[in-house]
């Protein structure tokens, strides 16, 4: 009994040994990977570096001089090629008026006021048709009416 | 208890070991071994785990690269140094260095592995600028170490271990590179490779070489005051206007009135600081002349003509000797004093009382002497005291040179008047420029800087001249560019001003009359000057379209023009014909509206 406790445990140990030892190791693996990051990264900064003096080099201002005057001649602005301000910008305009062309102009007439509301008292009166006498002039023939509406 | 029981058993037969005794002994025992084997177990894995973490720390790990090491690794061995704009001009890098070391890694002498004869012709084959007879030389002579090249390129050092070759040996030294090649070669300077670091030996290489060697500041760059661009464009146009005259060597300056800060400096001829040793090839190439090294803007001293009437006029109008413009100074006859006669340049002749204006355009020295007469030798001598031209040019460079100027018993009547039109007094071209943009800048000199002044930083300044004066000057200039001396410098839109000075060379204490020293000296844009420019030519020669001239007018002021017209907008001065110095009011006080150039 005692023997296999103690084997159990011992077998436990190194289990519990083994695990942390691998957690080291990972540990030391991730940390090697960090520092070998920071190696490549310092080793691409000075391969930056190096790429920079070449561009340098190559691109040094008597060389681009030397390509502006053999091939592409750029000067520096002069007096008349630039802009102050934009009434001198509206000086610049070439273009001609076109022909004489009709012009049109629109006039508003001003709304007349509305009429003032005045009340007053209803008055029948004496002189309206009645319906009764419209029946009777359109049964004469005197006036047709094709829709009356009694509002 | 078990004593009893034990007392009755003893009765019965042979006296024996208690039974439960010898079971308790056994079991006591066998857990004492049981512990002890755990025990032993425990220490041999604990000596495995101890043998296994220095199994793993010696044979798996890499000893460890801190950021503080690598941040190490990426400062440069010397300190980069660089514009204005943040562009290098100079940088540190690790070069292969071909050595040959005979003795060194074999014990006792040993020839090469190859005959001598045919590895020094493979070697010259790579290093294409060496001899195979060179080579040869340098492989039999004997010498324990011996450098066959320096700062080779990667390729030839990869060739070159392809011979595997024992003797030879691959080197990395550190070297510096200047990526302008020559560009401002003056100013930035150059270096010396030790086999541990580079020495500084020139120009601000030399200057800052506690600061760029340092390891606690060489991680940070210099900034120079200096614009590659506008350098280029310094360079470019002096190296113009050097070869159409056939001038045996010219000087440049752009400076910034404000703050004394050294925006470009040319010297020509000019030399590469990554070979300092090799002389450039060129048109003034020639026995006898300084060494390209040789900074012609601070080192050497000239007397720079005319340009010092502006200052003698500066004197005159400060100290009130001209009370107004239209005060006028017998310029009718030549003045002959101590055996010497001071008389106008032909053509230039004014025979009459002339205004300041008139004897200024006309650049007359009959009337600046009468100026300079009336000023006194003391007050012009604590002027030019002021303007530091009695002592080497404040500046920090090293390449410097102390003016020449009469002895205080010799600075008579006669000595006061030629130093007032420039003659008697030699200064470094930088001098003058320094001098100009006090002219122009309301009166205060401010020392040359070649580093950058940050924005917001003091700026070290003397009154020299009052503002009223420097007023009054800028004007003056103005009317030398429109109707003066100085047309051809009249950048449109700019409001060049400025003034031409031509003086004869002294050789070997006299003047040699066709030897001249050509000045344009001025500032841009004159209503609110930002800008001194200064440009000589040293010994130029006439050509068909100066008439065979070689005065400044006709040499150095066209070569302000374009360079104006470039570095102009760089700078951001907007060009502005609508823009002008008034000088209405002096142009009624001349009688010929324009002076000949």
């Amino acid at each position: 009994m005692i023997r296999i406790r103690t084997v159990l445990g011992g077998v436990a140990t190194m289990a519990v040994m083994i695990s942390c030892y691998s957690v080291s190791l990972m540990v030391s693996g991730e940390r090697k990977a960090v520092d070998d990051l920071r190696l490549e990264i310092a080793s691409n900064q000075r391969g930056i570096r190096t790429l920079q003096a070449e561009f340098r080099t190559r691109a040094r201002p008597a060389e681009l001089q030397r390509w502006n005057d053999e091939a592409l001649g750029l000067q520096a602005a002069s007096t008349l090629q630039l802009v102050r301000d934009p009434l001198q910008l509206a000086a610049f305009e070439t273009r001609t008026p076109a022909a004489e062309v009709p012009r049109y102009a629109v006039a508003e007439a001003p709304k007349p006021a509305p009429a003032p509301v005045t009340t007053v008292a209803y008055r029948a009166d004496a002189d309206a048709i009645a319906p009764a006498a419209v029946a009777e002039l359109v049964g004469n023939g005197e006036a047709h009416l094709t829709r009356v509406a009694l509002r | 208890m078990n004593t009893a029981v034990a007392s009755v058993g003893g009765l019965a037969g042979a006296p024996a070991r208690p039974a439960p005794i010898a079971g308790w002994r056994q079991a006591a025992l066998a857990q004492a071994r049981a512990r002890m084997i755990i025990g032993a177990m425990l220490f041999m894995a604990l000596i495995a785990v101890l043998g296994l973490r220095l199994v793993d720390l010696a044979v798996l790990h890499e000893a460890p690269a801190g950021p503080r090491d690598l941040a190490a690794a990426l400062i440069p061995e010397r300190g980069d140094i660089v514009d204005r704009n943040g562009i290098e001009l100079a940088r540190s890098f690790e070069a292969f260095a071909i050595t040959f070391e005979p003795f060194v890694r074999h014990k006792g002498p040993r020839k090469p592995g190859s005959d001598p004869r045919l590895l020094a012709q493979k070697l010259a084959a790579i290093l294409t600028d060496r001899s195979a007879a060179d080579i040869y030389a340098d492989l039999i002579g004997g010498k324990e170490f011996r450098y066959i090249a320096r700062r080779v390129l990667p390729w030839q050092a990869k060739a070159i271990n392809d011979l595997g070759e024992p003797s030879i040996v691959l080197r990395r030294e550190p070297q510096r590179l200047y990526p302008g090649l020559d560009l401002g070669a003056h100013a930035i300077g150059y270096t010396t490779s030790g086999t541990a670091r580079a020495y500084g030996r020139s120009g601000m290489e030399k200057v800052l070489e506690a600061r760029l060697s340092d390891p606690a500041t060489r991680g940070t760059p210099v900034a120079l005051a200096m614009d590659s661009r506008v350098q280029q464009a310094l360079e470019s146009e002096l190296y113009a206007g050097m070869t159409k005259h056939r001038a045996a060597g010219a000087a440049g300056i752009v400076m910034d009135v404000q703050t004394g800060e050294v925006v470009a400096m040319a010297s020509l001829p000019t030399f590469n600081p990554n070979a300092p040793g090799k002389l450039e090839p060129g048109p003034v190439a020639d026995a006898g002349r300084p060494d390209a090294r040789y900074n012609r803007a601070t080192m050497a001293v000239y007397e720079l003509g005319s340009t010092f009437k502006a200052l003698t006029i500066a004197m005159a109008l400060d100290s009130g000797v001209i009370k107004s413009m239209q005060q006028t100074f017998d310029a009718r006859a030549p003045i002959t004093i101590g055996g010497h006669t001071i008389h106008d340049d032909r053509g230039h002749e004014l025979r009459k009382f002339a205004t300041t204006p008139e004897i200024f355009i006309h650049s007359s020295n009959i009337g600046t002497a009468r100026m300079a007469s009336a000023l006194g030798g003391e007050r012009q001598r604590a002027y030019l005291d002021r303007l530091g031209f009695f002592k080497p040019v404040a500046v920090e460079l090293a390449e410097k040179a102390r003016p020449i100027y009469p002895a205080v018993s010799n600075w008579g009547e006669a000595a006061v008047m030629t130093v007032g039109f420039g003659h008697g007094v030699s200064v470094s071209p930088l001098h003058l420029a320094t001098a100009y943009a006090a002219l122009a800048n309301g009166g205060i000199l401010h020392p040359a800087t070649m580093l950058k002044v940050q924005a917001g930083q003091a700026v070290p300044g003397t009154r020299v001249f009052s503002e009223a004066t420097s007023d009054k000057l800028r004007a003056l200039f103005r009317l030398v560019v429109t109707n003066g001396t100085g047309r051809k410098a009249n950048t449109p839109g700019y409001r060049v001003g400025g003034k031409t000075g031509t003086a004869e060379k002294v050789v070997n204490g006299r003047y040699a009359h066709n030897q001249l020293v050509s000045t344009f000296a001025g500032a841009f844009p004159m209503d609110a000057p930002r800008y001194v420019v200064l440009a000589m030519l040293d010994e130029p020669h006439g050509t068909a379209d100066t008439g065979g001239f070689a005065t400044a007018g006709m040499v150095s002021a066209p070569i302000v023009e374009k360079l104006v017209a470039r570095i102009g907008p760089l700078l951001g001065v907007m060009p502005d014909e609508n823009k002008d110095v008034d000088i209405g009011g002096l142009l009624g006080l001349i009688a010929d509206k324009q002076a000949d150039e």
